[in-house]
């Protein structure tokens, strides 16, 4: 456990490319850097010195340091079918024994009652947040909140399961599209913006991939941070559920988070796992690069940071 | 194009059968198509294959032979023709890992199998059943699903609510519409899911006239023997088909065997005997050794 809590996270989202009014010869990247550190690297302590930028494999200048100091919008997206509220471990099935009087969906609120406690508390007074939820065709997000109240009122409008029809609940779970939804709920909000998605990662039913939510997310410089429920069935053997949520945190520039599938039925506090995501929205900062010499396109782009045991979330690709 | 059936206005009373034998290799329980006499010229599409499983695609109007109550009728109307294709791909990769791997290599090759006038899309089904909503002709997209749309499920089936939906989602075109269902054929079972009753899916799959085509793949024994085969009986029911694939078995060569097969067919046109507006009988017979014709009854057998 010590070893986790002395780890320092730095992440950086990257947006898109803008051209510079100041100098219409020149195109500088602008974009949001997100620093997610633990309390033994005070965000204040990181300055754009520490940092470097490849675009194209080319060190690339950073212009502009800023930190984001203001409300972080952040959506709370939270994948409903079964396979989530209930569990993908057999033995897990056995646990959640469907109680009297009860009928579904709403059978197993095991994540879904816990989640406003593991979740809410972490969000800091003057952000702004959205909550949205998914089941097959079911796609629903709640109004901006704001305030501590409203945000638990949007919480039970959106994560509410009875909203989803048993078909939606036992179909698909269209995770691309509905992330590419959600980025267009945060689109109009100031940075940073951020997803924080809750699934299994066992995505369906999808008019988009996983490249696609990628690119639409990094455009519109919204990170996608998961808590994935981990899979029941041996790695070894098959490519696990998490493989492209991870892909889709990684490239967008969010935190990847595994939950065990037993923990999550048994939310009833504020888990670090969600502690740890919104930190890093609230630890963001702007970069602004200067990106002359970089040919038009979409570029692979790294970050990389001089400071030791820490690691740096940027978005994988940059547009120019 | 199908129109070219010369075809309207037909009623199929009761659309349960399949056909029919060759002259020298009957099936022991042979059933028949029936249909309602009362128009002037009756259309019905068939398929031919040999005993060990080869579509026949070059017969010709002699080699059929149609039977109306047992009476030999004339084939008036013969044609043989190759249909671009409208699929729902369904995938049941039950709860076994290797089971997975295999449905989707085989739903892959599959979709190789496909030309650029056909479509497609892929489902999967067990507790969950999930259509991904694009239908396409872009290979690349259906390969996209595959890799990233296929997880092992909690080992249940909802086989009816899978085939409902996914009739619901195929595209009416005069594209041959079929589902193709790739997994073990194992009984429905929902749980505590809404269930669709598999018989009622399966008339309204004849009623739609889409065909349904199983291909059964077993990675190991399953731990509860198989039972109910619901997919084999909807097949038999559409005049779709049904193979199983094995280790070892080509899959690509399978897999064009299949598309083959779905997408050729001959036309058979006759003049019904008598015009009475009552049930008959149908037996078509093919005049070669070790062949067996099947009747797609789920496109309704059509008249002028």
């Amino acid at each position: 456990m010590r070893r986790i809590y002395a780890r320092t996270t730095v992440a950086i989202a990257l947006g898109c490319l803008t051209p510079s009014a100041a100098e219409p010869t020149r195109q500088a990247a602008v974009g949001s850097v997100v620093v997610s550190v633990d309390r033994d690297w005070p965000p204040n302590d990181v300055q754009g010195a520490h940092l470097s930028v490849l675009v194209a494999g080319r060190s690339v200048p950073i212009l502009r340091f800023t930190r984001l100091d203001g409300p972080a919008a952040i959506l709370l997206l939270v994948d409903l079918t079964w396979s989530v509220t209930r569990g993908s471990n057999p033995q897990l099935d056995g646990l959640a024994q469907p109680r009297p009087q009860q009928n579904y969906p709403g059978m197993f609120p095991g994540l879904i009652s816990g989640l406003d406690k593991a979740f809410l508390p972490w969000l800091g007074p003057t952000d702004r947040v959205k909550v949205g939820s998914f089941a097959g065709h079911h796609l629903t997000f709640s109004r901006t909140a704001a305030a501590s109240s409203d945000r638990l009122a949007a919480f039970s409008e959106a994560v509410n399961p009875a909203a989803a029809p048993p078909d939606d609940w036992f179909g698909a779970a269209p995770v691309w599209d509905a992330v590419d939804s959600a980025v267009a709920q945060l689109t109009d909000e100031r940075r940073p913006r951020a997803i924080v998605l809750v699934t299994d990662g066992q995505a369906s039913g999808n008019r988009v991939g996983v490249e696609e939510a990628v690119r639409t997310a990094i455009r519109h410089g919204v990170a996608v941070h998961v808590v994935c429920a981990k899979s029941w069935w041996d790695p070894a053997q098959y490519q696990p559920a998490d493989t492209f949520v991870r892909v889709l945190a990684e490239e967008t520039g969010g935190l990847f988070r595994a939950d065990d599938p037993f923990h999550r039925l048994k939310w009833d506090k504020p888990a670090r796992i969600f502690g740890d995501l919104v930190a890093a929205v609230h630890g963001s900062a702007e970069l602004q690069l200067d990106v002359t010499d970089v040919p038009d396109g979409v570029w692979p782009l790294i970050v990389r940071t001089s400071v030791p045991d820490v690691t740096v979330h940027a978005p994988h690709w940059l547009a120019k | 194009m199908r129109a070219c059936t010369l075809a309207i206005g037909m009623t199929l009373l009761l659309c349960q059968a399949v056909s029919i034998g060759s002259l020298q290799w009957e099936q022991p329980d042979t059933p028949r198509v029936t249909f309602r006499a009362g128009v002037e010229t009756v259309v019905v599409r068939v398929t031919a294959r040999e005993k060990n499983g080869r579509l026949l695609t070059t017969l010709e109007r002699d080699d059929f032979q149609l039977l109306m109550d047992g009476r030999p009728v004339p084939v008036e109307v013969f044609s043989k023709k190759r249909h671009a294709l409208s699929l729902g791909i369904m995938l049941h990769p039950g709860a076994s890992v290797p089971l997975v791997s295999r449905v989707r290599d085989i739903a892959n090759a599959l979709v190789e199998c496909l030309e650029p006038d056909d479509q497609a899309f892929i489902g999967t089904f067990g507790l969950e059943v999930a259509l991904n909503p694009v239908v396409t002709s872009n290979r690349e997209i259906l390969h996209r699903v595959l890799r990233e749309e296929l997880w092992p499920d909690h080992g249940l089936n909802r086989i009816g609510n899978a085939l409902e939906a996914s009739l619901a989602a195929l595209p009416r075109d005069s594209r041959t519409r079929a589902l193709v269902v790739i997994g073990d054929d194992s009984a429905q079972m929902c749980g505590l899911a809404p269930c669709v009753d598999v018989g009622i899916a399966q008339r309204h799959a004849v009623e739609q006239g889409v065909l349904v085509y199983g291909i059964v793949v077993r990675v190991s024994q399953p731990p509860v023997p198989i039972t109910g085969y619901p997919v084999e009986r909807a097949a038999n029911a559409t005049g779709g088909g049904y193979v199983h694939i094995d280790r070892g078995d080509d899959i690509k060569a399978q897999m064009s065997g299949v598309v083959d097969e779905l997408r050729c067919e001959y036309l058979l046109g006759f003049a019904p005997t008598v015009a009475d507006e009552r049930s008959h009988d149908l037996t078509i017979r093919v005049g070669r050794p070790r062949v067996r014709a099947v009747a797609r009854l789920g496109d309704k057998p059509s008249s002028r």
